[in-house]
């Protein structure tokens, strides 16, 4: 893991966080707010080394429970248990595909709600249970499968600038041309 | 499968939630108030973005425009100067007949204002963050209004940021009175919609005299009657206007009734609100 991973890891849950907060468009248009810390730890989870797992559980979780009625603590778990998950499975998974990126984003969207809820009524701050809850959790299912490709996208735009690319590999080589002479 | 990597990450990760949610809940709120000052740069970029969309955009607005919104503005001002008056003597008038009473003189508000500078981001609570704390003299508890009516009590305080739990939430519920038949209940929420809340535990009827039995028809609350907070439990001072009944029911096999009630404030719309301090 370098440190730009790193980096770019915090900023990101920084501002998938910030954007939960500030922006109510979706709530206003949908009735629920898209998360997008779950899409973040998809890509997290498939394509960078398991520190950047544990570090975005750890701080977007906080971050995000931070400005929640949520007891602190319970999105750290919830984002571990779906990044974790990923993570150990990611071999299985075709994530350069967009249709995986896709599902993986609608799967993480819908989980890490759930597990939320799920913990929730384990404890003295019960959500209650109705369609729609529901309803509000298929929305950020959706949200996230759609924010999913584009977080892939935006990663891969941030690798161009700050990681040293692979030199495109050529056939020609310089010792196995025919030399041609007049003689 | 799972590797050895992964157990190490995921259980120090547990360990770490479990902490944490095992934190009391004064220690919690204050790590989350402290974890709320990460995003400061973001409450002040978007303070000073909306502050600069203002501008621009009054600098764009005819002169025409705003000659007009200043003569009706200063008609509006007249008017009110007369309803101050009036008010103030029906004020002074009320204290003389509360001390001739022996009732203890009413406390006037102090009003604070703020703004709302973040939502909750999940979706199943209601709550808000405002730009005043504990330097600005918030409580807990403190109630939270708007112009239309109230918005919810504040819950949790720093130095400069509170957290406002706002009506319909499971965790505010107001003690309530219908404005046209005194009913007394207590505002809950409507799990269905969150532009509505419940008022419950609602008699099914009222005294039609004095000393007479209570009228059970249940006919008194009607769609359209105003809900006000009743001043009991301490939290919400009296006659603060929460919205309007838009049904009624019996519930509890007939034992009381149930009204649905249209919150008066838009709370997906929040901007500006006050923060009473009694």
């Amino acid at each position: 893991m370098n440190r730009i991973e790193n980096i770019s890891i915090l900023l990101a849950a920084w501002l998938a966080v910030a954007f939960e907060v500030a922006f109510n468009g979706f709530r206003d248009w949908f009735g629920a707010q898209i998360g997008l810390l779950p899409a973040l730890m998809v890509y997290v989870a498939l394509s960078a080394s398991w520190p950047g797992v544990v570090l975005l559980a750890l701080v977007g979780g906080l971050m995000h429970d931070s400005f929640s009625a949520n007891p602190l603590g319970i999105t750290t778990i919830a984002l571990a248990v779906v990044g974790l998950l990923m993570r150990a499975q990611r071999d299985l998974v075709l994530r350069t595909q967009i249709y995986a990126q896709v599902m993986m984003g609608f799967i993480a969207s819908a989980a890490v709600p759930a597990c939320v809820v799920l913990v929730l009524t384990n404890t003295h701050h019960p959500v209650p249970l109705t369609w729609r809850l529901v309803g509000q959790v298929m929305v950020m299912a959706v949200g996230g499968a759609v924010v999913t490709p584009l977080v892939f996208l935006a990663f891969k735009w941030l690798g161009r600038w700050f990681i040293y690319q692979p030199l495109p590999e050529s056939h020609y080589r310089d010792s196995r041309q025919i030399k041609r002479t007049r003689n | 499968m799972l590797r050895k990597p992964h157990y190490i990450a995921f259980g120090l990760l547990a360990l770490v939630g479990l902490i944490l949610l095992s934190l009391p809940e004064s220690a919690a709120n204050r790590v989350k108030l402290t974890l709320t000052g990460l995003f400061l740069p973001l409450f002040g970029f978007t303070e000073s973005t909306q502050s600069v969309a203002r501008r621009a955009g009054n600098s764009v607005v005819p002169r025409d425009d705003l000659v007009r919104e200043l003569e009706q503005l200063r008609a509006e001002k007249q008017k009110l100067e007369f309803n101050l008056a009036q008010t103030q003597e029906a004020v002074r008038e009320n204290d003389r007949l509360r001390q001739f009473a022996g009732f203890p003189a009413r406390q006037p508000w102090k009003l604070k204002p703020a703004r709302v500078i973040a939502r909750d981001p999940a979706n199943w609570w209601r709550t808000a963050f405002i730009d005043v704390g504990s330097k600005d003299g918030v409580r807990v508890d403190m109630p939270v209004i708007t112009p239309e009516g109230l918005a919810g009590r504040v819950s949790a305080v720093s130095t400069a940021r509170s957290q406002v739990v706002l009506l319909g939430d499971q965790n505010c519920r107001v003690a309530a009175l219908v404005k046209e038949t005194a009913e007394n209940g207590i505002v809950v929420p409507y799990v269905s919609d969150p532009a509505i809340v419940t008022l419950t535990y609602l008699s099914r009827g009222t005294p039609a005299k004095v000393g007479q039995a209570i009228v059970t028809s249940g006919l008194e609350l009607k769609p359209g009657h105003q809900v006000l907070s009743s001043g009991l439990g301490g939290v919400f001072p009296r006659g603060i206007r929460i919205g309007e009944i838009v049904d009624v029911r019996n519930v509890g096999f007939g034992l009381y009734q149930e009204a649905r009630v249209k919150l008066a404030v838009n709370l997906n719309a929040l901007d500006q609100v006050w923060v009473v301090a009694q």
